[in-house]
């Protein structure tokens, strides 16, 4: 009888507390949906299209959107990120930084769930429905490259290749070159990595690099870059240099208006399309999710362990550069 | 006797059996508890483990992480400031120089190489001191003053100066542009005697030579080096051994000044302790520069540098990266870092440094969090070992070691499976170096790990079993004290049971067993009351059944003497009867002879004249009647006798009635008494008192019947004097006859005479015969009244003898039953005697 009243209580504490927790929900809603706040790394074309991309499909899920450049720097980015939180925030987005104050991002936001974007946090910093990353699946991009070298030189025993890779530690950088290095490795070739360098994904840099690649006048099968942009600085310097660029296959990343142009030149011979607006709906839908206290796990190409939602990337050459023009 | 009782039906005690219940369930419990915290442990000790050794690792792989970039990024700041500054070759030289042994990681400093051959490294200039001024030689490019000793002062502290320590005794005099040096005691050091220049001017990377020309009185050897005061008398010209002969000879030595520049060099002839005191002539002492001397370059290194690994390796990128591991010329394993120089002309030149991997040993075998466990460092491009605690496994390829574990790893890395797993019973965890394609592979035994297990398997046991103990003792002595009042109270029922009343059940307590322990102390005081009031009416029952007894006993054997006398009685009334009978039919015979008697008056009355005719047969019947007068003489005897035996018997009867009666009497009286007791006696005596009750009427009917009888005696007393006064009165006219006869028959003659009168006579006699007819008659249905009479009696008699028989057999049971009351009241005494209260 005792247990029973005492189990009764307990039942009623239960039911007291969802109603309670469902009544704070409600209230959130009410006023006009989940508001999300998208802590970008700086301000600049690329993360204001982020910005913009992001807020239009905030809006079509009838959520509020705010955003805030931290222009690379910690402090400013945590202070965004805190203020978000205290003006009541139902979920953040945020493209980190660094991956290294993940953590004090996480202290920020209080209770918050956490969409990454833009830059990856180590995996031990994600949790099942709560720290998720939404971005593309780099490792794939790498992958594609390979292939396509491998389809390139297929006859080819040995392959001399130049790569660029984006900054160090990066999570682009890691994904895209492991992916490149573990496919190539698995082919069996003997691969020679005759200039394997950080041009931290700036052209003006790659190119830099790669006259001074050219200069050390070692053989070039070709130049697999982490993105577009470095791709791009390569073919230039091996232009400069006088080389035939018909020769060298240059690879880059991300089918940028660029790299697509260069393509359709013949510049460049493979780029993959990293397809940004799926990234963007589902970043938004994560974040919707996440703010209701759902699951991410059913949504398209979320991983196993519900941290991650890898969108795949498209391959782009001669071919059908023209779809992504 | 207790244990006899509690053994009915094997008797355990409540304390065993809730021991016998609460202990396995507290041992189960305990058990259950304990093994479910083993468990968890487990579970908890696994995951730490693997938490801990994962932490290690990637603290480690951390350290080591931050050191090499730590070591990069200055690297990328040399070359940075290398790239900008855009040295002359001085200038760049200077530059490697200054990070000679700069640092402890890479001692060798940074070095440039061109794919020209050109090859610069950083020189061993050990401190370099600013605004060291080296003076200028003389003329002669010699450095020494005085080299001849001919302006020399020995006194002064310029220039030449001569010393002794130790137990040396020497002097020095000047002698024709030489010195000569007398020792006295050469002393225990070869500074004991010593001849010294210092401020000699000694430059960097400056070929210099020392040249003297030295002689001694006898053979003999000295020494002359080349020291730097100011540096811990380092030697520039190492100590070289001079032997001097009478002769005089120029000795000359030749060195590489390799130290930085010093100001203060010194020329040291050491003559002590060598074994002879012979004087010695020293002169024409000069140290002379002879050349530079050009220490590093592609040749020093024997190879050629653009064959290097580092120098191949670096030729691939621009920003300083790690090359593999590999053995330098020295047999190390180091590392290089590399990267291709920024330049300004078509120069292609690569900077290099190289770094030792002792520090990343140390962060490999020292910095592991985790005792029991180890770590190698594994290059996963050509799958060598780096560091490893077993120094034999560094740069062994980890597929060609012959071990099952590390073929297992290999397959791992190769196969880019990295997270953590069991292999070979080692619990294993691998961490990508970032930067490198290293692989940093931790492991611990698992059964390490489960050793702590164990302990905590020893532990939890080791609790549980006193926890048990504990608990055991801790049940044992709460239920003791909990039921040691039932135990008490068991024993106070125990002995109640027993019928002692004389315990007490002293109960403390506010529970169940303190209000039974009451209740049983109420319950005892109660039965004490009820038994000494059961005994007190046992005993009046007793002593009231005694006298039961005692009066059914007298009341039996007064019955008994009744019953005798009554049959007595009915023995005398039937013989009565019988002589009853007996007179009755003499009477009729009396009566029918007294009719005969008639019969024949009246025939002797007709015959009367037929007499005379007759006399004789008259006489002859005269005779007869006299006979027959004498019969009935005798007959009436018989009678009167009968009469008077009949008054007896009557006298007798009426005696016994008498006695009867009082019998009667007394039994009534008895009854009453018995009515009264058994009244007292209440229900058992009930059927007493019915019996009583019949006694008394009995008597009563039987003093009835008794007067009955007597008053019949009486009447039967009265006619029986009748009849004995009649029989008097016919015996005597019987008796008057038979003289009247005797003389008829005497006086036969006269007869006739006094025929009428006999006729009168006869007459008379007949009259008187009819009236003994009468009588006769009387006493016939006298008798036979008599005779009815005493049958009654008989038959009340034999009523009155049943009767008694039945009193009798009454009074018997009554006895008997007194008896049994009397049984009763003693088994009942003899219960109540069980209880002692």
């Amino acid at each position: 009888m005792y247990f029973m009243k005492k189990r009764a209580v307990a039942v009623g504490l239960a039911l007291a507390a969802t109603v309670f927790m469902t009544v704070g929900c409600g209230k959130a809603k009410t006023a006009g949906g989940v508001k999300t706040y998208y802590a970008a790394i700086e301000s600049g074309a690329y993360y204001e299209d982020w910005a913009g991309r992001l807020e239009e499909q905030a809006q079509m899920r009838g959520m509020e959107f705010d955003v805030g450049y931290a222009e690379n720097s910690v402090e400013m980015q945590d202070m965004q990120v805190k203020k978000a939180m205290e003006e009541g925030c139902g979920v953040i987005l945020c493209g980190p930084v660094s991956a290294d104050i993940v953590t004090e991002l996480k202290v920020a936001a209080g209770d918050l769930p956490i969409v990454f974007i833009n830059n990856a946090p180590d995996d031990g910093q994600l949790e099942e429905d709560r720290y998720i990353y939404v971005a593309s699946d780099e490792y794939m991009a790498g992958q594609y490259q390979a292939e396509y070298i491998l389809e390139k030189c297929g006859s080819m025993e040995e392959i001399n290749i130049v790569l660029l890779k984006g900054p160090k530690g990066a999570s682009g950088t890691r994904g895209r070159t492991n992916g490149l290095k573990r496919t190539l490795k698995e082919s069996g070739k003997r691969i020679n990595y005759v200039f394997e360098d950080y041009a931290d994904y700036n052209e003006e840099t790659a190119r830099e690099l790669m006259e001074l690649c050219i200069k050390s006048g070692r053989q070039i099968d070709c130049v697999a870059a982490n993105n577009d942009d470095m791709a791009l600085g390569a073919v230039t310097a091996c232009e400069n240099a006088g080389l035939d660029t018909q020769s060298i296959l240059f690879l880059g990343v991300d089918a940028s208006v660029n790299g697509c142009q260069a393509i359709s030149e013949g510049r460049m011979d493979f780029t993959v399309y990293q397809p940004m607006s799926d990234q963007i709906t589902a970043a938004i839908e994560a974040a919707e999710k996440l703010a209701d206290g759902q699951s991410v796990k059913d949504m398209e190409y979320a991983s196993e362990d519900g941290k991650y939602i890898l969108i795949p990337f498209e391959k782009v050459d001669a071919e059908n550069v023209s779809q992504y023009k | 006797m207790k244990r006899k009782n509690r053994d009915q039906g094997r008797f355990i005690s409540i304390k065993t059996k809730l021991l016998g219940v609460i202990l396995p369930v507290v041992i189960v419990i305990v058990a259950v508890l304990a093994g479910l915290s083993y468990h968890v442990s487990k579970k908890i000790i696994q995951a730490n483990a693997e938490e801990l050794l994962k932490t290690s690792v990637e603290s480690q792989a951390a350290q080591i992480e931050a050191w090499l970039n730590q070591n990069l990024t200055s690297f990328n700041v040399q070359k940075q400031a290398l790239e900008w500054m855009d040295f002359d070759e001085g200038q760049m030289q200077a530059f490697l120089d200054a990070f000679r042994s700069f640092d402890g990681n890479y001692p060798e400093g940074l070095y440039v190489a061109g794919t020209d051959g050109t090859f610069y490294a950083g020189r061993d200039v050990g401190r370099v001191e600013r605004n060291i001024v080296l003076r200028e030689p003389d003329e002669n490019g010699n450095y020494i003053n005085n080299g001849d000793f001919a302006a020399e002062n020995l006194t002064d502290d310029k220039d030449w100066q001569f010393l002794t320590a130790m137990e040396g005794e020497a002097s020095a005099e000047m002698q024709d542009n030489e010195i000569f040096v007398r020792t006295v005691n050469e002393g225990t050091q070869d500074y004991s005697v010593q001849l010294v220049q210092a401020n000699l001017p000694i430059q960097m990377q400056g070929v210099y030579r020392v040249s003297f020309d030295a002689y001694a009185d006898a053979g003999r050897t000295m020494k002359v080096g080349i020291t730097a005061p100011d540096r811990d008398y380092k030697r520039y010209l190492e100590d070289q051994t001079v032997t001097l002969t009478t002769e005089k000879q120029t000795f000359s030595y030749e060195f590489t000044m390799t130290d930085n520049d010093d100001a203060n060099g010194r020329l040291d002839f050491n003559m002590g302790a060598a074994g002879s005191a012979a004087g010695i002539r020293i002169g024409n002492v000069s140290l002379v520069k002879t050349g530079e001397a050009k220490l590093t370059g592609s040749e020093s290194l024997g190879v050629d540098v653009t064959q290097t690994e580092w120098f191949q390796e670096g030729l691939g990128r621009v920003n300083m990266g790690f090359t593999n591991a590999y053995k330098n010329d020295k047999g190390e394993q180091i590392i290089s870092a590399c990267g291709m120089l920024r330049t300004y002309s078509d120069d292609v030149r690569v900077l290099s440094v190289d770094l030792s991997l002792d520090k990343i040993s140390v962060y490999v075998n020292s910095f592991i969090k985790m005792e029991g466990a180890e770590a190698f460092l594994v290059n996963t491009e050509d799958n060598t070992i780096l560091a490893s605690r077993d120094t034999g496994l560094i740069s062994a390829k980890l597929s060609e070691i012959d071990d099952g574990y590390m073929r297992a790893v290999a397959d791992r890395i190769s196969q880019n499976e990295l997270d953590l797993a069991e292999i070979s019973g080692n619990l294993s965890v691998f961490e990508e170096i970032d930067g490198t394609a290293w692989v940093l592979v931790s492991f611990i035994p698992t059964k390490t790990i489960y050793s702590d297990l164990s302990g905590l398997r020893n532990m939890m046991v080791l609790i549980g079993v006193i926890s048990v103990i504990v608990l055991t003792i801790l049940i044992e002595r709460i239920v003791h004290l909990i039921i040691n009042p039932v135990k008490e109270l068991t024993d106070v029922i125990t002995t109640m049971t027993d019928g002692d009343f004389t315990v007490r059940s002293q109960m403390a307590g506010n529970d169940e067993i303190g209000v039974m322990g009451r209740c049983v102390e109420k319950f005892i005081a109660a039965m004490c009351g009820m038994i000494a009031s059961i005994n007190g009416v046992s005993g009046t029952l007793h002593n009231q059944a005694d006298e039961s007894r005692d009066i059914s006993d007298q009341m039996y054997d007064a019955s008994r003497q009744q019953n005798e006398s009554m049959k007595e009685l009915n023995k005398t009334v039937e013989e009565l009867s019988v002589s009853v009978n007996g007179i009755a039919q003499s009477a009729t015979t009396l009566a029918t002879l007294v009719e005969e008697t008639k019969n024949d008056g009246d025939g002797v009355n007709d015959k009367m004249r037929e007499t005379v005719d007759v006399s004789k047969k008259g006489r002859e019947a005269m005779q007869d009647i006299s006979a027959a007068m004498q019969n009935i003489n005798s007959s009436v005897t018989k009678l009167q006798c009968a009469i008077d035996k009949v008054g007896n018997a009557s006298e007798e009867i009426i005696n016994i009635t008498r006695t009867i009666s009082s019998i009667a009497d007394e039994t009534n009286l008895l009854s009453l008494n018995a009515s009264i007791e058994a009244a007292r006696a209440g229900e058992a005596g009930r059927g007493f008192a019915v019996v009583a009750v019949e006694v008394g009427k009995l008597a009563q009917t039987s003093a009835e019947s008794v007067q009955d009888i007597d008053n019949l005696i009486l009447e039967i007393k009265a006619l029986i004097g009748d009849v004995v006064k009649q029989a008097d009165d016919s015996m005597k006219n019987i008796n008057g006859s038979s003289v009247l006869i005797e003389n008829a028959v005497g006086t036969f003659d006269v007869i006739f005479e006094n025929i009428v009168s006999v006729g009168d006579l006869v007459q008379q006699m007949i009259e008187k015969v009819d009236r003994v007819e009468d009588v006769a008659r009387d006493v016939a249905a006298i008798s036979e009244e008599q005779a009815a009479s005493s049958q009654e009696i008989l038959a009340s008699s034999d009523i009155l003898v049943e009767q008694a028989n039945s009193l009798m057999a009454n009074s018997e049971d009554v006895a008997r039953e007194s008896k049994e009351l009397t049984g009763s009241a003693e088994e009942l005494a003899a219960q109540i005697g069980t209880f002692r209260i």
